[in-house]
């Protein structure tokens, strides 16, 4: 046996509906099913069937949790974006010399509070997670939030490309599906056939 | 958008159909996100728009106005107010039109995988949106 077709014998019970991806996630690529009459003769159709089925709600499974990724990035985005303008607001006021400005602060649901602001000291407080409060001057603030924004928008597109990766997979998955499904009812009506005339 | 490949018809689905139909459905998706962005920034233009109208009516009245900003709102004088907002109309106009733009690409390359589609499978493959 060549390697070629000991690559192609698949193992017992092992139906080869997919090949190792290729992508950063090592994502299992859906294979194209050349020809579907010959494909379940040999696997049998209800078998292929049944296997198509649940790497379909696999892939399904990893669709929508990139879809909730995405969904977070997006939300996480402009509130970075919505940082950057108020630091930048705090700088220019500060190169300003304006030392004191009035404010209202949204302190509950629908309740505002008066508030003076003194930037004099050209610094402000970084929220960084786990409790930590970091202060820092406007420059460094915004080139850590910039960085961060830029980490962001990368990871919305790699994303996106598994989410387009995931896509094909699924779509590819579909149409097999409905070939093999097909098929199946071609080669049952013609069985039946061919005993009525027996 | 579902296809559905109904094969009573005798067409036989080739790899070069798969990877159309993998695009098509692929530019699908982007084009229905595409759409939805641009209705939120819609939404942004109109506020904005409105609050030029606010600003003006505001003139000269006693010269300070309140401008909303991440989670605060700070006072600020009246050309202030007017150079901060001229600044976020001309961001979400660009913005928006670079979105058109990619929506204006995405609709073309649909049409045309679309057309090529139905061609081969005509009522077999059905490519609509539900």
């Amino acid at each position: 046996m060549s390697e070629e077709e000991k690559k192609q014998v698949p193992k017992e019970g092992e139906i080869p509906l997919t090949s190792e991806g290729n992508n950063a996630r090592k994502i299992p690529k859906c294979e194209f099913i050349e020809d579907v009459e010959t494909f379940i003769e040999k696997y049998k159709a209800k078998e292929t069937l049944e296997a198509m089925n649940e790497l379909y709600r696999k892939y399904q499974f990893m669709e929508s949790q990139l879809i909730a990724g995405k969904k977070n990035l997006k939300i996480k985005l402009p509130e970075i974006k919505k940082t950057i303008d108020m630091v930048k607001l705090l700088k220019e006021k500060h190169e300003d010399e304006v030392e004191r400005f009035n404010t209202n602060f949204l302190i509950s649901d629908n309740i505002w509070a008066r508030a003076e602001i003194n930037n004099s000291s050209g610094k402000v407080g970084l929220w960084l997670g786990a409790n930590v409060m970091v202060e820092q001057s406007y420059d460094e603030a915004l080139a850590l939030l910039e960085k961060n924004n830029f980490n962001a928008s990368k990871k919305l597109e790699s994303t996106n490309e598994d989410l387009d990766y995931i896509k094909d997979q699924i779509t590819t998955m579909e149409v097999n599906m409905a070939r093999v499904y097909n098929q199946n009812v071609v080669n049952t009506k013609k069985k039946g056939g061919e005993q009525a005339t027996a | 958008m579902s296809v559905t490949i109904d094969s009573k018809k005798d067409v036989t689905v080739e790899r070069e159909d798969q990877e159309k139909i993998n695009k098509f459905s692929r530019l699908n998706m982007k084009c229905t996100e595409l759409i939805e962005d641009k209705k939120q920034m819609q939404q942004d233009l109109d506020a904005l728009e409105d609050a030029e109208l606010a600003i003006e009516e505001a003139f000269g009245e006693d010269g300070t106005l309140k401008v909303f900003m991440g989670e605060i709102m700070f006072d600020c004088y009246e050309d202030e107010a007017e150079i901060h907002h001229m600044r976020m109309m001309e961001e979400k106009k660009e913005k928006m039109d670079e979105v058109q733009d990619q929506i204006d690409d995405v609709e073309k390359e649909m049409k045309t995988l679309k057309a090529e589609l139905y061609a081969k499978f005509g009522k077999a493959i059905n490519l609509e949106k539900e």
